[in-house]
């Protein structure tokens, strides 16, 4: 018999080029259409310009570029930027953005039967398990992981 | 962050610009008050002065250094063992009340051994303009002296 999590888990699959993400929808501020990308110098090829939103200076990660894929990824009609909040530590207006390349669709958890883990796992520090949902592999990203990449020494 | 800047200097840089606090700023100098620069490929020119002479540098958009040969003025900041600066297409003040400047991070790691190039930014819907920390520009410009 699945085992009852405690909690339904509202969780948000985004779509990217190489592999989707699953996180808890609790950790995203907003879905948005991708606005005006600012330049900034002496970024790393993963951080695709900052954002003005909600009065903030938001940057904007390709996750897959952060993952080490050195393909730049495709801007088209469907991208979105997902903004989420500031990771744990981090000062209250760190937001940052991950661009997704369509809409992010909502998924419930409600038994740990719900996640299975993937045949193909992503081995990678940013990276807490692949699993999957439905017939596709997603990544759960490991939120400290992300805050050592993104943030190194903070 | 510096909170009590008044003014900031909007540095017009290969048609980008950037601010800097104007207390940041130990001169401003015209161009035809410098001389031009022959012995160095990353200095676009000098500022003769009675202790010595002071390197402006000429640095693209993506403040990566390349030789321009339009700019106007030239900003220079306080350092060690002489004040280093930097040669732009326009410099403006603007008084912070008419800003908008809010903290910034800047992912990654920072390019200098004393933190990021910027660590704030004027935003104003879409439109934004990254304020150059002065400590950490400062470095970057004396590295450039290799």
């Amino acid at each position: 018999m699945a085992e009852t999590l405690a909690h339904t888990m509202h969780a948000l699959v985004i779509p990217t080029t190489r592999v989707p993400m699953l996180v808890p929808s609790a950790i995203t501020a907003e879905i948005m259409s991708v606005p005006r990308l600012n330049p900034l110098p002496f970024s790393e090829n993963w951080l695709l310009g900052v954002i003005g939103w909600r009065n903030r200076a938001v940057p904007v990660i390709s996750f897959e570029n952060l993952l080490g894929d050195p393909t730049p990824p495709i801007f088209h009609h469907r991208s979105k930027v997902v903004i989420f909040q500031p990771l744990s530590g981090l000062s209250e207006w760190d937001f940052f953005g991950i661009l997704a390349s369509a809409d992010p669709h909502p998924y419930t958890i409600s038994s740990a039967t719900d996640l299975k883990a993937s045949s193909t796992p992503i081995s990678s520090p940013l990276v807490a398990s692949t699993v999957t949902v439905g017939r596709t592999a997603v990544v759960i990203p490991d939120m400290d992981g992300l805050r050592r990449a993104l943030y190194p020494g903070r | 962050m510096e909170l009590n800047i008044r003014q900031y200097l909007r540095l017009k840089i290969d048609e980008t610009s950037f601010l800097l606090p104007s207390t940041a700023s130990l001169a401003i100098e015209k161009r035809e008050g410098l001389s031009s620069s022959t012995d160095s490929r990353l200095v676009a020119a000098w500022r003769q002065t009675s202790k010595g002479r002071w390197p402006a540098y000429s640095l693209d958009k993506e403040l990566q250094p390349a030789p321009r040969d339009r700019w106007s003025r030239a900003v220079y900041l306080n350092a060690t063992p002489n004040p280093v600066g930097l040669v732009t297409d326009e410099i403006q003040l603007i008084p912070t009340d008419q800003l908008h400047i809010v903290p910034f991070h800047p992912p990654g790691p920072a390019p200098t051994n004393v933190g990021h190039i910027f660590n704030a930014a004027h935003v104003d819907g879409d439109d934004m303009l990254m304020v150059l920390e002065p400590n950490a520009f400062t470095a970057y410009l004396l590295s450039l002296e290799g």
